[in-house]
């Protein structure tokens, strides 16, 4: 079966039996073998070209009975060569690779055909991601983050900001709206390795105004509304949708498959579990521990999951020795019934 | 509207960026005219730097059009002028100024199509429309008809222009603004067209309708609660009641169903009559985690505690139900005794489309819990027999047993005598359900 006949199958069949399918595709021994060698090719590649480039200019332009003005132009106009070479070499390799950057789960092997795309395309952003000066450069200049940004199949809209310790690898999966602020350290994981042995890939999507905190994390799949806030040290997972003008304050904890609707408020410290869904405009409380499948249809249902704003004082305690009460009253009743 | 014309006119420029190019190659041969010894590269360079350049700048700034939009738009009046200036300014308009006046023939035609071209993409609202024309009349029409009006001898030259220019104008500007109108027409009719349907089909069916939402569109099965609700003596209300109030109550009773689901994340299926098939958790968005490892466990425990919710929402709503039903049978002095009566079953529950495409469709659901919300919400009769026939009960199905204990006052029922099965399943050995006992009709009359 191709790969264009499996996507046909998406929404008809659940995600992991599309995956079993796209495993058995395999690339042919000889791909397979050039697969395992490319990292080492495509870096080779692209730092061999712009020192070529670069040792060019020198060869042309330095002369002996040049000024040491005229030296120092033609150093600064060779790494300028240097610079726009590596951009270039690195950005037409991920250019050509990027269309193997899709959606989906796959084996991480080197004869599987998308793994063995994504590992040129990885090695070729990398290249220039840790490159920090000249990724700090790139960032800065706004051409030069359209081009290069442009080059590895980013999407989105070039007014969104990125810092140089933002972590974002397949810039084809980024979806980041007008005027979104990505700050420091940020993780946009649009992959990630799973203990199967697999990779699974998905878009990340941030709607226009969206600001995302100092050192949060957010996993594939992930739906981030306009105007949202996504606090520091916030853990968001994988395939999360966050509504519009919703604001998740820090250090608090989005479990997978999450619903979050709009205009809500998810408290400091906390902890949404798996699936859980909140409708528009719920308050969930500082360090409210929200279980696994919990639908919070509104701000009473919410208030009944215990948070750390919750004081436990007089009546509080005469309130819990009433429900316990008529618990044991009702159990009661449910053994007469069933004798 | 603003940023759609400022998203036309990044396509434009981008057009010119290339345009400009291909005009320095096939130019040459009529510029040779008058300068025979014009290179290739004279040609083409100076409009690769001087056109192509500043179109390319455009083109990106236009890009983000929905940044400053109204500004951007307004703009075009004055650049895309601008970018015709510029090409003409690289040897057209130096040769015109310095005499070869006859030299414009060549070049008004091209003209004529350029403009009328670019303001008819642009497409804009009559204001833009109207700016774009007076743009391209002061920007670059003004200095040919200037120079032409002062040199006098061609003033035959000037006449042309302005007769020309007039008649752009007389015709581009109607028909632009019919075209507007027209798409505006469209588009407003379109969003009337949708808000008239939604309140039918309901905001899934219309914005799966209207996005395009085939994945909704094609069907697919959630798991999830079906709740079928009934008025119970309903036969003998429609028999003792006049047509007209009966017909006045239930247009009030469905309205109230609807306004009361809507609070508890209920979605109406279907309506016969008094009966109603409402789903709960069925029509909401749910992510498949079934390819992520190591996330079983806790996907059961999320399910299970979503299914206890579930049945909470629809205890919930049918509590909230039982005195709304009361006060509209005092409000529209409803003599028969009628009560409401519901059951829930849960399973995997199919959202399909059913019908001919050519016909006639119909967005439904289906599945076994269906028919056995429909079955045990019959049961409600029984119950109105064997325990209290003043009271309504909810009927809640087996599968929800290990989740009551967090419920009060669930009862049960063991079913160990034929006569008190459930139809069609006989091998249901048990039943709950909740009791709402209602005031007896002395009391009510007395406080009403």
């Amino acid at each position: 079966m191709r790969l264009r006949d499996i996507n046909k199958m998406k929404g008809k069949v659940s995600n992991q039996e599309l995956a079993d399918l796209v495993a058995e595709l395999r690339l042919p021994l000889p791909l397979a073998w050039l697969s395992k060698l490319s990292p080492m090719l495509v870096v080779a590649l692209i730092w061999c070209v712009p020192v070529f480039l670069s040792a060019i200019v020198l060869d042309s332009f330095l002369m002996a009975e040049s000024s040491t003005l005229e030296k120092a132009l033609v150093c600064v106009g060779a790494a300028l060569t240097f610079g726009f070479g590596f951009i270039l070499t690195a950005g037409v390799i991920g250019k050509i690779f990027s269309f193997g950057i899709v959606e989906g789960k796959f084996p991480r092997r080197t004869d599987h055909p998308l793994y063995a795309i994504r590992r040129v395309y990885g090695t070729a952003w990398t290249q220039v991601y840790y490159f920090k000066p000249l990724y700090a450069v790139i960032l800065a200049v706004p051409p030069l983050k359209i081009l290069t940004f442009w080059l590895f199949g980013y999407k989105g809209d070039y007014s969104a900001i990125f810092y140089p310790d933002t972590w974002i690898r397949d810039l084809g999966m980024i979806r980041a709206g007008k005027g979104v602020y990505i700050a420091n350290r940020v993780c946009v994981g649009t992959n990630m390795c799973l203990n199967d042995g697999s990779v699974i890939v998905g878009n990340v999507t941030l709607g226009d105004g969206a600001m995302v905190g100092h050192m949060a994390m957010f996993a594939l799949g992930t739906s981030v509304g306009e105007k949202s806030e996504i606090g520091v040290n916030t853990a968001v997972g994988i395939r999360v949708t966050i509504g519009h003008g919703t604001n998740i304050r820090p250090r608090a904890n989005v479990n997978h498959g999450v619903q979050v609707g709009d205009n809500c408020i998810i408290g400091t410290g906390a902890v949404l579990g798996t699936k859980v869904e909140v409708a528009n405009g719920v308050h969930i409380k500082t360090g409210a521990s929200i279980p696994p499948g919990a639908q919070i249809r509104s701000q009473e249902d919410a208030d009944k999951y215990f948070s750390s704003e919750m004081e436990l004082d007089a009546s509080h305690k005469g309130v819990i020795a009433e429900l316990l009460k008529e618990h044991r009253k009702h159990q009661g009743d449910s053994d007469r019934k069933e004798a | 509207m603003h940023a759609g014309v400022a998203n036309r006119a990044s396509i434009l420029c981008f057009c010119w960026v290339g345009l400009s190019g291909i005009y320095g190659f096939i130019s040459l041969d009529v510029f040779h005219q008058v300068m025979p010894n014009l290179t290739l590269t004279e040609n083409v360079v100076p409009r690769l730097l001087f056109n192509a350049l500043p179109a390319l700048f455009f083109a990106f700034w236009y890009r983000n059009y929905r940044h400053n939009s109204v500004l951007k738009s307004y703009s075009t009046a004055v650049v895309l002028p601008g970018l015709l200036v510029s090409a003409a300014m690289i040897h057209a308009w130096p040769i015109f100024f310095n005499g070869n006046h006859e030299f414009y023939l060549y070049f008004h035609a091209t003209n004529i199509v350029v403009i009328s071209s670019v303001i008819s993409m642009s497409a804009g609202p009559p204001k833009i429309i109207v700016s774009q024309i007076v743009g391209f009349l002061f920007i670059f029409f003004g200095p040919l008809l200037y120079l032409f009006l002062i040199s006098g001898r061609d003033s035959v030259i000037a006449k042309l222009i302005f007769g020309d220019y007039a008649l752009l104008i007389a015709i581009l500007f109607p028909g632009l603004y019919t075209v507007y109108k027209l798409r505006l027409k469209l588009a407003l009719a379109d969003q009337s067209v949708k808000d008239r349907a939604a309140p039918f089909l309901g905001e899934t069916l219309a914005h799966a309708i209207y996005e395009g939402r085939d994945d909704i569109l094609d069907g697919y099965t959630r798991n999830g609660l079906v709740m079928s609700v009934d008025i119970r003596g309903y036969t003998g209300f429609m028999q003792q009641e006049s047509k007209d109030s009966a017909k006045e109550f239930m247009h009030a009773y469905h309205r109230t169903m609807i306004q009361t689901l809507s609070q508890f994340g209920g979605y109406l299926h279907k309506s016969n009559g008094d009966g109603h098939i409402i789903s709960f958790g069925v029509m909401d968005k749910e992510s498949d985690m079934s390819d992520i490892p190591g996330l079983e466990g806790e996907l059961e425990i999320a399910s299970q505690r979503r299914r206890q919710d579930l049945l909470r929402s629809a205890i919930q709503f049918f509590e909230s139900m039982l005195p709304n039903f009361e006060a509209l049978k005092v409000q529209y002095k409803v003599q028969s005794e009628i009560k409401i009566g519901a059951s829930v079953a849960s399973g995997d529950i199919e959202i399909i489309v059913r019908g001919d495409a050519s016909v006639r469709q119909e967005f439904d659901i289906d599945g076994e819990p269906i028919v056995r919300a429909a079955r045990l919400e019959a049961y409600t009769k029984l119950l109105s027999n064997i325990v209290d026939s003043n009271s309504s009960y909810l009927v809640i199905s087996p599968e929800f047993a290990k989740f009551l204990e967090s419920f009060s006052q669930i009862k049960m029922v063991l079913i160990d005598r034929p006569e008190i099965q459930v139809r069609d399943y006989p091998d249901m050995k048990q039943v709950f359900y909740r009791q709402w006992k209602h005031k007896r009709e002395r009391d009510s009359q007395q406080a009403a």
